[in-house]
């Protein structure tokens, strides 16, 4: 009797636990998915939002024509951009004619005091942020994914189940990692 | 050596649910003490004698003790969280953000960076109309989901510093720490519900019929039963605050995790601690849902068994340390932003002034003018097609060419149907004033606001204030201490009284308040005030002098 259930424990607990494991990674994987998703759910509503903010930027801003349509053109390429590599690439261009858009428009102070450039301004601070804490998330959900994949002993079963490390959402342009330098002359 | 948020947030949760298995476990071990003590008192007076029998209960008694305690406690834990949420708002008043509003959709935006954030956690956001400086959350069985703040939180918080405040008590919601404290006050009031009624049991009023409880045997009972509980109660209480304290550090680690800014949470939690935390509000009995406690108390900056009995709030020294230690910062940096702030108060923007410059504009081939923008607004013939030239210059253009003009006209004309001044009859335009939605005329700069948006104003402080609305400020200070005032009133009563813009009723002539004696006039049907020029800025630069004064350095 005590035999039987000897046995029985011996076989019972190591299918018991490789149902856990793979069943938490297969959880958290699609949490990772999930929250790739989300990113591009943020980055569609920035690209949503651009068109406004160029028609009322034009209203004061008739002779940075050509500030308004790199915003337009580098929104369209990013709208179009396809795959992980090319939306990187895209977003990265986007942010950057949208960071000299503002500093441009710093010389129009009627258009800083503009309440629907006030309440625009405040709709894309709220989705640059979101942008970031989406890939904050994306970040952490990778993490957990990793380190489930590689801690022992569930890095056996994740081998034996074909479970991939992912990489994490990082910066893509290397001027971006430098230190801004200030200089005062 | 400063520890990770991560650090931090792994140990308190090892932490808390060993506490909270401890605190359950106390609470079986409870109900089995009390039967004991029962089982021995009736033993020891049925004549049986200790000597002969066990004093303890028979063993077959403990799973049904059990069970019984454990359907009491679920019951009692399940009608006060059940729909908890929404009994709660309605308590404190809160309402839903205005989407007219600036600051109210810059808190909408950041609760929903907030659920980003947690990965998609969705949460509702409500706003309490009074003027201290606290937030807190909510959580029930039917998965509502409430982030508070109030007014005065929104007015003196910057964004970063918001934003941590939100995520902070996100923290609360997805670690589920609501129910947690909940079931955990639950758990130990049901022995300070039996303190309470032995309590009343025990009472010598006279006027009241015999009970069971008189007698010599009962009494003796009751006041052993009474010792017990009280004993029992105090145990699980300190089990509870301490359960509650810890889950204060996790939420502050959640949030570092979530908005990776431990300088801005600190810099708030200073910030709060200031200000009026909204402590004798009626709200002091829920203080373990706010952020900090609503009353200050310097128990709540020690440690130890007592002040763990009372406290539901870690010390804020310790909070500040650990997310100070966080940034690599030290206390400088948050008397560094108190200094921020108060500069910004300085420097902050004046009174929008109407545009001082001039233009002439031509009606057919005759140049009119000059005028000034706001008089231009009440010209019927001007056109964003119209000729103009700025005074003192030759150069032509159309009128829709000039920015400056064109979006003041844009920003300030009235639309049609729209309410008219009630002083000078010009259309009144829909705009803001600091974020608040409000009726403003173009030409003498009055205001109409719904008094029920009229506190958002007071609370926030955007506008600065000219040298023009102070002097007139200080000088009304100096008329009231003569007790002029109400002179003024009845002589202007005789001058001609103001419909109401909106339903064209005669307004009602009063004073603001008696401390403030500023002249406005208000519509009892629409709820809605007048202010003339400068009346807004007076009330709130004298409201703001006052709490200045009173401000905790």
């Amino acid at each position: 009797m005590i035999f039987l259930l000897v046995i029985l424990i011996i076989i019972v607990v190591p299918v018991v636990y490789l149902i856990v494991i793979y069943n938490t990674l297969v959880r958290i994987r699609q949490r990772v998915k999930n929250a790739w998703s989300q990113v591009d759910v943020q980055l569609k509503r920035r690209h949503d939002l651009i068109p406004n903010l160029v028609e009322i930027a034009k209203k004061y801003m008739a002779h940075e024509q050509e500030t308004l349509e790199k915003v337009i053109k580098a929104r369209n390429m990013a709208s179009g951009a396809d795959g992980v590599g090319q939306k990187k690439e895209a977003e990265n261009f986007l942010t950057g004619t949208l960071k000299s858009l503002f500093s441009v428009a710093e010389n129009y102070p009627n258009l800083k005091a503009d309440t629907q450039m006030l309440a625009l301004q405040e709709q894309l601070t709220s989705t640059e942020n979101k942008i970031a804490f989406a890939r904050q998330f994306y970040n952490d959900e990778v993490m957990r994914l990793n380190t489930q994949i590689e801690v022992f002993p569930a890095n056996q079963v994740a081998a034996m189940l074909n479970f991939s490390k992912e990489d994490f959402f990082e910066i893509e342009d290397a001027s971006e990692k430098k230190a801004p330098k200030v200089d005062f002359k | 050596m400063p520890f990770s948020f991560i650090d931090i947030e792994e140990r308190k949760n090892k932490l808390i649910w060993v506490l909270f298995a401890f605190l359950v476990f106390i609470y079986f071990l409870s109900a089995w003490i009390l039967t004991t003590v029962v089982y021995i008192f009736l033993l020891s007076t049925s004549g049986r004698g200790l000597l002969t029998s066990s004093p303890f209960p028979p063993v077959s008694w403990i799973p049904k003790i059990f069970f019984l305690a454990l359907v009491f406690a679920m019951a009692h834990w399940f009608f006060s969280v059940d729909d908890a949420s929404s009994k709660i708002v309605k308590l404190f008043g809160a309402h839903g953000p205005d989407k007219d509003d600036r600051y109210h959709q810059q808190l909408s935006n950041i609760v929903d960076e907030v659920s980003v954030a947690t990965g998609g956690r969705k949460f509702e956001c409500v706003i309490l109309p009074v003027y201290g400086v606290n937030a807190f959350s909510l959580d029930d069985l039917r998965g509502r989901a409430v982030i508070g703040v109030t007014e005065g939180l929104l007015a003196r918080l910057n964004r970063a510093q918001l934003e941590a405040v939100i995520a902070h008590e996100a923290a609360h919601i997805i670690t589920k720490d609501t129910l947690l404290k909940t079931i955990a006050s639950s758990l130990f009031s049901i022995f300070d519900s039996i303190c309470k009624k032995i309590q009343g049991g025990l009472s010598i009023d006279h006027s009241r019929h015999v009970t069971p409880f008189r007698s010599r045997r009962g009494s003796g009972l009751t006041v052993l039963l009474y010792l017990v509980s009280l004993i029992l109660y105090a145990l699980n209480k300190t089990v509870t605050m301490f359960i509650s304290r810890q889950c204060e550090y996790r939420a502050d680690a959640i949030a570092v995790r979530l908005t990776r800014n431990p300088l801005s949470l600190a810099e708030a939690l200073y910030i709060i601690s200031r200000g009026w935390r909204i402590g004798g509000s009626g709200f002091d009995a829920l203080s373990s849902l706010f952020i900090l406690n609503t009353n200050y108390s310097s128990l709540d900056e020690k440690e130890g068994v007592f002040s763990n009995l009372f406290s539901t709030h870690p010390p804020l020294n310790k909070r500040l340390g650990v997310l100070l230690d966080m940034s690599h910062s030290g206390f400088e940096s948050l008397l560094d932003a108190k200094k921020r702030r108060a500069k910004h108060r300085h420097t902050r923007t004046q009174s929008v002034p109407v545009s001082e410059a001039k233009w002439h504009l031509a009606n057919g081939k005759t140049w009119h003018g000059p005028f000034m923008a706001r008089e231009i607004l009440s010209l019927a013939w001007a056109k964003s097609d119209t000729f103009i030239r700025r005074e003192g210059s030759q150069d032509m253009s159309l009128l829709w060419q000039d920015a400056e003009l064109s979006s003041y006209l844009r920003e300030n004309a009235g639309q049609s149907g729209s309410f008219l001044c009630p002083r000078c009859r010009a259309g009144l335009s829909k705009t803001q004033y600091e974020g608040v939605p409000v009726y403003q005329c173009a030409g003498c700069t009055g205001v109409l606001i719904s008094d029920k948006k009229l506190p958002r104003v007071i609370a926030r402080e955007e506008r600065g204030f000219s040298d023009e609305v102070v002097k007139q400020a200080e000088l009304l200070l100096e008329t009231t201490k003569k007790g002029v005032n109400m002179r003024t009133i009845m002589k202007s009563k005789m001058q001609h009284e103001f419909s109401c813009p909106k339903c064209s009723e005669t307004m009602m002539r009063r004073l603001y308040t008696l401390t403030y004696p500023i002249e406005v006039d208000s519509c009892s049907i629409c709820k809605m005030t007048w202010y003339d020029k400068n009346e807004l800025e007076i009330i709130q630069y004298l409201i703001e002098k006052v709490s200045l004064a009173k401000d905790i350095p």
